[in-house]
């Protein structure tokens, strides 16, 4: 167990990590965004720039599980749902390239088409289902609480967007996105979500 | 809900973090119950009268 000044060191060393990681991978989520919306830079560098945002947001995901951890703020369900998700982020970000290569570099079509297709699609599955698991697992009851008031908040968060962006698409103002993009609008709501609470105490 | 539980756990010179490990909670749920921010459950509020050996009236009252 840390204690004292030992505890206040590494609850600073962790938080600045969390901090450093966070903000870029935030910065390098929004250049991939504005990479999927205008299609201008190679694949090499869309993949590229993928790769170092799955570091980036394990390296973050670690930070926080080891501020939590320091902080005594973590539950045993918290931290396997945290670990879930590192762990998924990497099957996801490995069916994508699997996906991509098959797709690119064979004549895949049929059914094998949609089972290929279906492969980085089971990763974001994976992401869902932590999420559910989590909230199943959770044994604090004020932190499920506050957990699933955050999911409720991203659910409204993305449905105003997708919403919202569906009119724009529909009379040709914005690019077209596709549907797997509601998820991604979800985790931003989550961020969004979490500044809510951090502001409401 | 106002609760005495600030009180009663000074009385006894825990910590948050004690009285959390005592519960089996998170500190935050401590520090959200004895702010007022969050009113526990049934169950979690018989656990703390258990653990103070008081009833349940004489820690959480009305407004």
């Amino acid at each position: 167990m840390i204690n004292g000044n030992e505890g206040e060191k590494q609850t600073a060393v962790w938080g600045g990590r969390l901090k450093l990681f966070g903000m870029a991978s935030i910065l390098c989520l929004a250049l991939s965004m504005v990479f999927v919306l205008t299609q201008s830079p190679p694949d090499w560098q869309r993949g590229l720039i993928a790769v170092v945002n799955v570091i980036l947001l394990l390296a973050a995901g670690w930070s926080m599980m080891r501020l939590m951890e320091v902080k005594r703020a973590a539950t045993t369900a918290s931290s396997r749902y945290l670990k879930r998700m590192m762990l998924v982020m990497v099957i996801y970000v490995a069916g994508v390239f699997f996906a991509e290569f098959l797709f690119d570099h064979y004549a895949v079509t049929g059914i094998l088409a949609f089972v290929v297709a279906l492969v980085p699609a089971l990763g974001v599955l994976g992401f869902i289902g932590a999420i559910g698991r989590y909230l199943l697992e959770e044994q604090d009851e004020y932190i499920r609480m506050r957990e699933t008031q955050k999911f409720l908040i991203a659910t409204g968060f993305m449905m105003v967007i997708i919403t919202v962006y569906g009119f724009f698409e529909q009379y040709d103002l914005v690019p077209h996105i596709p549907f797997y993009f509601a998820f991604v609008v979800w985790c931003a709501g989550l961020g969004v979500a979490s500044l809510f609470q951090w502001r409401r105490g | 809900m106002k609760n005495r539980l600030k009180v009663l756990r000074a009385e006894r010179d825990w910590s948050q973090a004690d009285l959390a490990e005592r519960l089996k909670v998170s500190r935050q749920s401590v520090n959200a119950i004895e702010t007022g921010k969050y009113d526990p459950s049934l169950p979690l509020a018989f656990r703390i009268a258990d653990l103070f050996e008081m009833p349940i009236e004489e820690i959480f009252q009305r407004d």
